[in-house]
């Protein structure tokens, strides 16, 4: 048995861009976490017995966003080290750790990429795209894995010097505050973004059509997306269709 | 470039994207703002590729991955729909706009029909998953990284056919229709564009404003189109 290094929380690391790669309905990313830990594995046990122990723990069901699965990978590793060392004969702690942080790694996870940082840094890509072109392309990618790989590389480490007190850092009701924030800078982002659209529209029409196009669209697309009332590619046909017919009449 | 090479290289990006949608890496270069551009790069349209890019980036992002919910496969929809209006605009099919939208509404059957061939994947890992019990009983760590990278395999295969055949059908189906609509109706496809785009704006919307949020979104768009209703006049 040795201590774990550097190294292996590099290769949990690299593992971990591929978490997802077998999600099922049953243990959703169960391989995947048990894949990512092998290097832990590798470095931790010896002995058999053990080692079918340990992946069959983490074989186990896991759910949690991708890029926050790392903040519950870095947290095993020191667990399990901690497990060894300190001689534990019950490892269920191991799991009913696991199975406490699929909730906040899940909502966090969500709510802080796929509900803010990619919608609000996709509006930012449209506008850098009309304006500077392929540039914005390379400012979003940059910008967006600048966050992304931020939460992993920090998720891991942090969680491994943590161990089992990571979990107070990952309260939903703790991070709350900091969505708000983000969300009053995403609606401010927006409101700015709009009269930029707007204006490129209308110095690229030289007539107020498009604009009226685009505005009623904006209206009606809120309006059935925040009442649930209907599918993106069903509103991607309505408006397509309905911007057609009002372009023929006006 | 020959039209097999084309097709061989258009289906490869789309296996790329695929991965990158849900199953390894998500550094985003499935979004379309950074997979369309990079198409029209290759294929010698760029600015086709950004218009592409700018009209489906929007929409597709309050389909949001929670939990096991998997919604419509938008990014391989626009890999199909930008290598399409790069076919129809180098064979000179119909103008732009025309080319556009019908490339985009065709995109979305392609959509459709990945989202379906999501679900029977993930319902084909979970072979993978009872073949990983076996290999963890043995404390085969080989096995069990294999077992992984046949998920992300499925995925990439999934991706690349999906966008082959949409692509080679498209070839097929979509010149006589663009041919068919008359280039009067250019004006109604082109505000079409401006529709989309709302659309897009206005779905995103729904993820930022809230009543507590609502001014934050007024005040700075009141401001802006004050400084813009200032500069028309002087």
């Amino acid at each position: 048995m040795g201590q774990i290094r550097t190294i292996d929380l590099v290769k949990v690391l690299l593992r971990s861009f591929y978490i997802q790669s077998t999600w099922n309905a049953e243990r959703l990313l169960g391989l995947g976490f048990c894949f990512c830990l092998i290097p832990i594995a590798r470095r931790l046990f010896s002995d058999k017995h053990a080692l079918v122990d340990f992946l069959q723990r983490h074989l186990d069901f896991f759910n949690s966003h991708p890029y926050m699965a790392t903040y519950a990978l870095g947290a095993i590793a020191n667990i399990e080290e901690q497990a060894i060392t300190k001689n534990w004969e019950d490892k269920r702690p191991i799991s009913v750790f696991k199975t406490r942080v699929i909730g906040p790694l899940g909502a966090i996870g969500d709510t802080l990429f796929w509900q803010l940082i990619r919608p609000a840094l996709g509006l930012i890509a449209v506008v850098l795209l009309y304006f500077i072109g392929i540039g914005g392309t390379v400012i979003y990618f940059i910008l967006y894995n600048f966050f992304h790989l931020g939460v992993r590389i920090n998720g891991l480490f942090d969680s491994y010097s943590k161990g089992f007190d990571i979990v107070r850092d990952l309260s939903l009701r703790g991070t709350q505050k900091y969505f708000d924030i983000l969300k009053y800078i995403c609606a401010s982002f927006l409101g700015a973004e709009l009269v930029i659209i707007m204006s490129k529209i209308v110095h690229e029409t030289s007539s107020w059509k498009g604009l009226f196009v685009f505005a009623l669209a904006a209206m009606v697309s809120y309006l059935l997306v925040r009442r649930r009332k209907i599918t993106i590619d069903l509103l991607i046909v309505i408006i397509v269709c309905s911007s057609i017919i009002i372009g023929m009449i006006i | 470039m020959d039209f097999f090479p084309e097709i061989l290289l258009i289906s490869f990006i789309g296996g790329m994207v695929a991965v990158d949608t849900a199953s390894g890496r998500q550094v985003m270069i499935s979004q379309p703002v950074v997979a369309c551009p990079i198409i029209g790069l290759i294929f010698g349209e760029p600015q086709l590729g950004l218009l592409l890019g700018i009209l489906l980036e929007l929409p597709w992002l309050i389909n949001i991955p929670m939990g096991g919910v998997h919604g419509s496969a938008g990014n391989l929809g626009a890999v199909v729909a930008t290598a399409l209006a790069i076919f129809l605009k180098k064979k000179d099919m119909n103008t732009e706009n025309i080319i556009v939208i019908i490339s985009i509404m065709y995109s979305l059957a392609i959509s459709r029909v990945g989202s379906n061939l999501v679900e029977y994947m993930r319902k084909a890992n979970l072979t993978l998953i009872h073949l990983a019990d076996d290999a963890a009983n043995q404390a085969d760590f080989k096995r069990i990284t294999r077992l992984n990278m046949i998920g992300l395999f499925y995925s990439f295969i999934l991706g690349l056919g999906l966008v082959f055949v949409g692509y080679s059908l498209g070839i097929l189906i979509l010149p006589p229709i663009t041919t068919f609509v008359h280039k009067d109706f250019d004006l109604a496809f082109g505000l079409a564009k401006y529709g989309l785009l709302g659309s897009g704006v206005g779905a995103v919307a729904t993820l930022f404003i809230t009543k507590k949020t609502k001014w934050y979104l007024i005040i700075p768009f009141s401001v802006g189109v004050l400084i813009f209703v200032l500069f028309l006049i002087f």
